[in-house]
């Protein structure tokens, strides 16, 4: 009786939050249920449903009613972003400010540029005792690249480059027939912001990176399918029905046509 | 820097980051261990507890992972959930904006000793 009423006061939450959490906090409930007995238990859990709902209801519905894509529409009118500034003038360390950060900011694109967007490494070898050619060298070398490769096998070498390529390649299934599936396009916008905002620079385990975008995704389209998968190593098994987008990773989405 | 949908860390958010610093847990484990160290001052409810874990998720604090809880009679699948290396920052720094606290109260004699 009481697992039925909260299943009636689960459907208050929006669809979005039933779909992914619903039986989850069902199951929760129920398992309240199962360790606090008695009159006096009850009661305190019912009290704490109750102010549950208080708390949780009005931020869900909220989030509902966020927009998905913040992408103002061409010649949409929008709302100028330096109405949210006071009406104050600059003052001029503003713009001292502005201009040291600007050329800080272009300093570090370019060197970045220099470095091909991989990390930057810094060779503590001595050459003068490490000649190239000596076996030292070579043992050191042959260390260094079969300790890179047991890191990418376990995910854990994960780099830019592999997070582009994966992005990109979800950005690719986002086109053809999917893109009618509503999200997809904002998908796209969503992951690739994203990565231009180096959200993903400290991400260097697969799971991780998979779990990360697989939840943001799940933020925007309405397709309970759609998942990225990671398996270790190249032969690792990825999921029936996911296709594979890259050496370690895979993806699933639901079928055009089949969406609820 | 823009302003992080986390920030002030809420308290729900911050007890979760906590119970997930010791191991992976799903849902209602993280809701035991939340009561566990505040001492029962802090249930949190199904809603509110899913709310925080997907602001959570979504400021990458903490990443979901695919677990089978074999301790449950039908053997359902539930999610678990991992602490990531940023939600461990955020935790820590928290942690040290408390303490910093804790010492003013302390100095100021709002907090006697039997407080460590």
């Amino acid at each position: 009786m009481s697992e039925k009423l909260y299943a009636l006061l689960l459907r208050l939450y929006p669809a979005r939050f039933r779909a992914h959490y619903g039986d989850e906090a069902l199951q929760v409930f129920r398992d309240r249920m199962r360790d606090e007995r008695g009159p006096g238990a009850r009661v305190r859990l019912w009290l704490d449903v109750l102010a549950d709902l208080g708390r949780s209801l009005p931020q869900e519905h909220r989030r509902a009613a966020r927009p998905i894509a913040t992408v103002p529409l061409p010649g949409a009118p929008g709302i100028p972003s330096f109405s949210v500034l006071e009406d104050e003038a600059p003052r001029p360390a503003t713009f001292v400010f502005g201009t040291a950060l600007a050329l800080a900011g272009l300093g570090t694109f370019a060197f970045l540029l220099n470095h091909g967007g991989n990390p930057v490494r810094f060779n503590v070898v001595s050459y003068g005792t490490m000649r190239a050619g000596s076996r030292f060298a070579g043992t050191a070398a042959a260390r260094e690249s079969s300790l890179a490769a047991e890191k990418r096998a376990a995910g854990v070498g994960l780099d830019a480059a592999e997070q582009h390529r994966v992005i990109q390649a979800i950005v690719g299934e986002m086109t053809g027939p999917y893109r009618r599936t509503p999200g997809a396009r904002a998908i796209s916008e969503a992951l690739e912001t994203r990565e231009a905002n180096g959200d993903y620079a400290q991400i260097a385990e697969g799971d991780i990176f998979a779990s990360a975008l697989t939840t943001q995704m799940h933020a925007i389209t309405s397709d309970p399918e759609v998942s990225v998968y990671f398996a270790a190593g190249a032969k690792g098994r990825m999921p029936r029905g996911a296709v594979r987008i890259d050496e370690h990773f895979a993806m699933a989405i639901q079928e055009p046509g089949l969406g609820r | 820097m823009p302003r992080r949908k986390l920030t002030p860390l809420p308290s729900a958010a911050f007890q979760i980051l906590l119970a997930l610093a010791g191991e992976d847990m799903h849902g209602y484990a993280i809701m035991r261990q939340v009561e566990e160290q505040t001492a029962g001052r802090m249930r949190l409810g199904p809603g509110t507890l899913y709310t925080s874990l997907q602001n959570l998720l979504e400021e990458g604090l903490i990443a979901e992972i695919d677990a089978r809880d074999v301790s449950a009679i039908h053997h359902e699948r539930r999610r678990s959930y991992r602490l990531t290396a940023a939600g461990h920052k955020v935790a820590r720094e928290e942690a040290e904006r408390m303490a910093v606290v804790l010492r003013v109260a302390r100095a100021r004699r709002i907090l006697r000793g039997d407080y460590v």
